[in-house]
């Protein structure tokens, strides 16, 4: 049974999980990159969504009527029980999942990018900068700027830009400027050009470009997609409505599982389900899935990072694999990010879900088996969620009672029929990384913290 | 009506943001924020809730929109200006 209909379940307000895990926060901010530039600190961002980043007080936040007519749109979003799937997997498991990708951006990313453009359109600003991996996020940013009439240029990471040529063309349909990242407009891209002449550039490189671009136009501001607590605030509009879409089956999960890139669909879809269960003591254990190419919890430090190549940002405590890691080319480029939200990093170090790397042929393996079986084609990103938890259910076969599993698919597979083109023809590899880029890039990223510490005691 | 001057203002509201940064840091007005205090978009936050505290209103996207603020001096400046505008005690 889908639950498309009832606008009662699109919840009034955000889950604020600072505020349950404030205690994990108590000093992961005090660490300063020491980059001798002259930089203008007004913010890049409206008020508003750096005091909803910096929020401890709140259990929740009002969503505005406005924002909320606009998601009426295209939530709530479907809620089904894959009875196809457990068929086809031969088990008595009760697997459900949660659509995100039926909107015009094809993926969950749409749910932050109108709360932002209503937040930039309200505080007076007239053209939003940002970065984008596989241009899930570049097409919510360009449409929600389009519907709130705002400029919008978006820096996408190469290789991503060029497998998947339609991502572009959305995003200028809407009025976008979109750019090839790393280009020679900034220096961070001049500068990233030379160390990858192919250009197959990185999230990390994209999102400096942007921010280059937003500090050197007093006009411009930067915007993004992912990792900001903002973003995971706006994103457990997807978690609260499960909550009640779940209630009609009268079941609880004993497992939520969701990809992760920079946290914002496995945040979205787990925060409200922490709180809630935390409360209630029920036992659920919520799993991330990672590609392999990727492994930034399974293989990657807890550590001060630098979230973009600007190095202008605020330093993050998360779980990383050092900013100058580039990941072998995979598909999901959504998942390719270095690091990742210092939310659920302090989550993970305080072992409230678990994570787990996924091969991109097993995850795209997974994709096709749930497009025959429940007529969707999930985005590469999504995939890997639906092989973690085919692993789970097997691993799960000689359980007593049948496990309840609730997978997040966070988008569709429609632009990238190429993925899966290559993979039936069995012409992709599984993307696992030289073990030495990625010593090479901790070694790097342990320095980087060591001179931290220097800076801080000279 | 609020007896300290801006300069003040700005002083108090830096040193209870950031209690770890040194006081003469803070006392020259030429030190950039950035570049000089570590005031990045995280921290610079903290400031302004310390500021809206001290002049006992907030402060709104419209004040900050497009104003340059590099310097310690700047961002006394603007406390001035916010206080012009009659929107600040």
């Amino acid at each position: 049974m889908i639950y498309t209909c009832d606008k009662n379940m699109i919840p009034s307000s955000w889950c604020n999980s600072l505020v349950d895990f404030a205690s994990l926060f108590k000093d992961d901010d005090q660490k300063f990159n020491k980059i001798q530039k002259s930089l203008n600190v007004a913010p890049k961002q409206p008020l508003s969504l750096l005091r909803q980043s910096n929020n401890f007080i709140d259990q929740v936040i009002p969503i505005p009527d406005e924002l909320k007519k606009l998601y009426t749109q295209y939530r709530p979003t479907p809620f089904c029980r894959a009875f196809n799937l457990e068929h086809k997997l031969e088990t008595n498991a009760h697997i459900y999942y949660k659509f995100e990708g039926a909107n015009i951006s094809g993926s969950h990313k749409l749910n932050t990018a109108l709360a932002q453009a209503f937040y930039y359109k309200k505080a007076g600003v007239k053209h939003v900068v940002t970065g984008t991996g596989a241009g899930q996020w570049g097409t919510a940013i360009a449409y929600a700027c389009k519907l709130f009439n705002l400029k919008c240029t978006v820096f996408m990471v190469g290789i991503s830009l060029r497998q998947k040529p339609q991502r572009r063309m959305i995003m200028e349909a809407f009025g976008a400027t979109v750019y090839e990242s790393p280009t020679d407009l900034t220096e961070t891209g001049k500068k990233s050009r030379l160390a990858d002449p192919l250009c197959i550039g990185s999230l990390a490189i994209a999102s400096g470009e942007a921010i280059e671009l937003a500090n050197n136009d007093k006009h411009a501001k930067y915007a993004v997609g992912s990792g900001e607590n903002s973003v995971l605030l706006h994103q457990t509009i997807i978690g609260l409505e499960a909550i009640n879409q779940l209630a009609a089956y009268d079941e609880l999960p004993d497992y939520v599982v969701a990809c992760m890139g920079t946290g914002s669909n496995f945040g979205g879809i787990s925060l409200p389900f922490m709180r809630v269960f935390k409360e209630t003591g029920h036992k659920c254990r919520f799993v991330a899935a990672e590609p392999v190419a990727c492994p930034k919890f399974t293989k990657g430090k807890y550590a001060y990072d630098i979230n973009d190549f600007s190095g202008t940002t605020p330093l993050s405590k998360m779980f990383t694999l050092g900013s100058t890691y580039l990941a072998p080319s995979i598909h999901a480029a959504g998942l390719l990010y270095h690091g990742t939200s210092r939310l659920l990093s302090a989550l993970y170090a305080n072992k409230e879900f678990d994570a787990v790397a996924i091969p991109q042929n097993e995850a795209l393996q997974a994709g096709l088996l749930f497009a025959e079986t429940e007529g969707i084609l999930p985005a590469p990103e999504s995939a890997h969620a639906i092989a973690a938890a085919i692993n789970i259910i097997k691993q799960s076969k000689n359980s007593n009672r049948p496990i309840k599993i609730l997978i997040n698919i966070s988008g569709h597979g429609n632009f990238d029929l190429l993925a899966y083109d290559e993979f039936v023809k069995g012409h992709l590899d599984d993307g696992y990384p030289c073990d030495i880029d990625i010593k090479n890039s901790l070694r790097m990223l342990d320095e980087f913290n060591k001179k931290l510490q220097e800076d801080e005691h000279s | 009506m609020n007896q300290l001057s801006a300069k003040e203002i700005v002083t108090e509201a830096l040193k209870k943001a950031l209690p770890k940064l040194p006081t003469s840091e803070i006392s020259n007005t030429k030190n950039e924020l950035y570049a000089d205090l570590g005031i990045d978009s995280r921290r610079f936050i903290r400031i302004i809730q310390e500021l809206e505290i001290l002049l006992k209103r907030e402060i709104n996207d419209e004040d900050v929109l497009e104003k340059d603020l590099i310097t310690i001096d700047d961002l006394i400046s603007f406390i001035d200006q916010l206080r012009n505008n009659g929107l600040a005690s």
